[in-house]
């Protein structure tokens, strides 16, 4: 009796650590999507920035913060779908966007010359972090930085 | 007599199949989680390649300003040039002597009136590559800039040549990753009035003043280490 009892109990045992095993490899499987997921949405920001003309369109130009930097925050669902600030987000895309001031400025125009918009130029650092807001943890940092040569220009 | 029955030979076997399931299912359970494991180290390895070839392009991002700050100069002392009439200097501009002669005797007899504002556009063309060229060659003395020798003269009488063209390599500590960038100088473009010994100029909108014509991401060659840890690359040497 006694050696079913205990043979009974290692089993259930070695069941529960297989049940973990599983366990285990199921959440860092779903880890490693959320990671790659994080990292796909961080390259796609970064890189739209950089083939961009401006740094910022001018629609969704913000008013900057203390330092001169300006910050976008997108949101995402458990599902990596965009939503609304307000619908409880799982993720969140933060850009930072800080000139470097390292600023050029050209005339349009010298002497009696036709007015023209005149060129600037200048350098960006570039910031995108996507986080797990439940978790509070980074998945995904990238920074670089941008040298934008011709600014408003074309209009 | 004992009595034997057709199971007593097979007592326990249901306890050996059970136990084999377990250690088939033990293996499985643990061959996934390594699986796992190694996507995730993967995947962060990856990352954090992505992350170190930004912070290069970031570098080479800078380089690329500070060109182009040169370049900037460069601009508004040709647009110095022009606003001061120096075309009609015989010496003591940035053009050597014997060329800023020319000009202004084709400025101010040779050349009739009609010519005088394509002719002017070349000379305030060469008078920016001229000063490109000297704050280039003064700021970055050990990279190679390569342009064909009297330029500016060629830009001045028309004649089809090669501009400024300079490489840069960026690379990390390490020296494993690099980004070699090709730049172009190239005159931004004025359309210039010329009225009695003056000249007015509109900058041509939009156009920059260089041409990015090469920007190559690469990585030198390297053997992993008998241990494969997703790790950090041996090097050859």
């Amino acid at each position: 009796m006694v050696e079913v009892i205990i043979s009974v109990a290692v089993l259930c045992l070695v069941c529960g650590i297989i049940l973990r095993l599983f366990v285990s490899a199921d959440d860092l499987r779903k880890t490693n999507v959320d990671i790659e997921k994080a990292q796909v949405l961080a390259l796609n920001k970064m890189e739209e920035l950089k083939t961009a003309v401006e740094p910022l369109p001018k629609d969704i130009l913000t008013e900057p913060d203390f330092d001169g930097s300006f910050t976008l925050v997108e949101y995402f669902d458990e599902d990596w779908n965009r939503v609304h600030s307000g619908d409880e987000p799982t993720y969140l895309l933060k850009t930072i966007i800080k000139p470097s001031g390292y600023g050029l400025y050209t005339e349009g125009s010298f002497g009696n010359g036709e007015g023209s918009s005149g060129l600037t130029s200048d350098l960006f650092e570039l910031k995108v972090i996507v986080t797990d807001r439940g978790a509070n943890k980074e998945l995904a940092v990238l920074e670089s930085a941008k040298y934008y040569c011709c600014m408003g220009v074309g209009e | 007599m004992k009595l034997l029955s057709s199971h007593d030979g097979k007592k326990g076997a249901s306890s050996v199949l059970v136990i084999l399931m377990m250690v088939v299912l033990a293996l499985f359970g643990l061959s996934a989680l390594t699986a796992s494991l190694a996507s995730v180290r993967l995947t962060e390895k990856s990352g954090e390649w992505s992350e170190e070839f930004y912070i290069l392009e970031a570098k080479a991002e800078k380089m690329t300003a500070g060109i182009d700050s040169i370049l900037h100069e460069a601009e508004l002392k040709a647009v110095e040039y022009m606003k001061d009439s120096m075309f009609l200097y015989e010496s003591g501009t940035i053009l050597d002597e014997g060329l800023q002669k020319l000009v202004s005797l084709n400025v101010t007899e040779y050349l009739p009136k009609a010519a005088r504002e394509d002719y002017l556009t070349r000379v305030m063309e060469a008078v920016y590559i001229a000063h490109a060229i000297k704050g280039l060659e003064l700021a970055f003395e050990d990279m190679g800039i390569e342009y064909p020798a009297g330029l500016e003269r060629h830009i001045i009488e028309d004649e089809a040549v090669s501009g400024i063209f300079m490489m840069f390599d960026v690379s990390e500590e390490e020296g494993t990753k690099n980004i070699s960038v090709g730049i172009e100088v190239k005159f931004p473009g004025y359309l210039l009035e010329y009225d009695e010994g003056t000249v007015s100029g509109t900058r041509i909108t939009g156009t920059g003043r260089y041409n990015v014509v090469e920007w190559r991401e690469w990585q030198e060659s390297f053997e992993y280490g008998e241990d494969i840890q997703y790790a950090e690359p041996v090097r050859e040497n």
